[in-house]
């Protein structure tokens, strides 16, 4: 899937999730730059995403995750 | 009695899987894990040895984090040590992460009780060396050496760390020998987080969770 298009998505579900209006998913965006990504919200995020985009991540992948950066490689990469 | 730090290794793990849960009880018999998920005593510990196999760096429950205290050649003490914020996501994210990985429905099923819980979680301080997981074996108790395992991992990172700014513990309210002892050590109570609901007494020993920072310039 095209990045681009990834990154929209994303900013969908993080407004849905985080309740946090337009934002912008930069690839160096990080919790501590959202105000309500706390551990709960996150795991609620991962599961959006997962269904979203029809993935599942491995625990190493995503407790190796820096960065929305790296989500959107990630997303990339599972769905081709 | 002679004394000496060292960082853990996997020999180690029974004795730091016994030390989490001791201290997640936090001076009480109410462990957590136990009043959340209905896990057993024995089921916690499995969990705990499943996150701590994938040593998920950032968070509390990883082995290269634990520092060891060692008394005439036995496992006495230990703590878990990290930087916060080092691994891009905050250790509650990560353990949350793996804690719902392998509980996976339990975890889900748990939503309610969970959501009590954040309403007295605190932001841990990024950058700050947090310490953790603070357990002394009851044969060794009263001797100090929590204390001065605290100030070897201080040390350790004023040492190495040119980053270092400070060092943060969090804890439940009801621990008051803990806080005696780590305000023994230097560290301030830096601010405390309430939970108003009365359920939250099912869950845990205390409603309150209490910060404390030792500062790079009181250190």
């Amino acid at each position: 899937m095209d990045k681009s298009k990834i990154r929209t998505d994303l900013s969908t579900l993080f407004n849905k999730v985080f309740k946090c209006g337009e934002i912008e998913i930069t690839d160096t965006l990080t919790a501590a730059d959202v105000e309500r990504w706390d551990s709960l919200s996150h795991l609620t995020m991962v599961s959006e995403v997962e269904k979203h985009f029809g993935i599942r991540f491995k625990l190493k992948e995503l407790t190796g995750m820096k960065n929305t950066g790296e989500l959107v490689q990630l997303i990339a990469d599972k769905t081709g | 009695m002679k004394l000496s730090f060292r960082k853990a290794v996997e020999a180690d793990i029974e004795f730091i899987v016994e030390g989490i849960i001791e201290a997640e009880k936090s001076g009480s018999d109410k462990l957590p894990y136990t009043t959340l998920f209905d896990l057993s005593e024995e089921d916690t510990a499995k969990l705990i040895r499943d996150i701590l196999d994938e040593d998920i760096e950032g968070q509390e429950w990883c082995l290269q984090h634990f520092l060891i205290a060692e008394a005439d050649g036995q496992q006495a003490a230990c703590l878990s040590c990290w930087v916060e914020g080092s691994q891009g996501l905050g250790s509650g994210q990560l353990k949350a992460q793996a804690m719902a990985y392998f509980l996976d429905k339990v975890w889900n099923e748990a939503a309610d009780k969970l959501k009590l819980l954040a309403e007295m979680q605190l932001p841990r301080l990024k950058g700050y060396v947090q310490l953790e997981c603070i357990y002394t074996h009851k044969a060794f108790r009263g001797q100090g050496l929590a204390g001065r395992l605290i100030e070897f991992a201080v040390s350790e990172h004023q040492k190495n760390d040119i980053d270092f700014e400070g060092c943060e513990i969090q804890l439940l309210a009801n621990n008051s020998a803990a806080v005696a002892s780590y305000t023994k050590c230097g560290f301030l109570n830096r601010r405390e987080s309430t939970c108003n609901d009365i359920r939250i007494l099912d869950l845990l020993a205390d409603g309150t969770r209490i910060s404390m920072v030792l500062n790079r310039q009181n250190g």
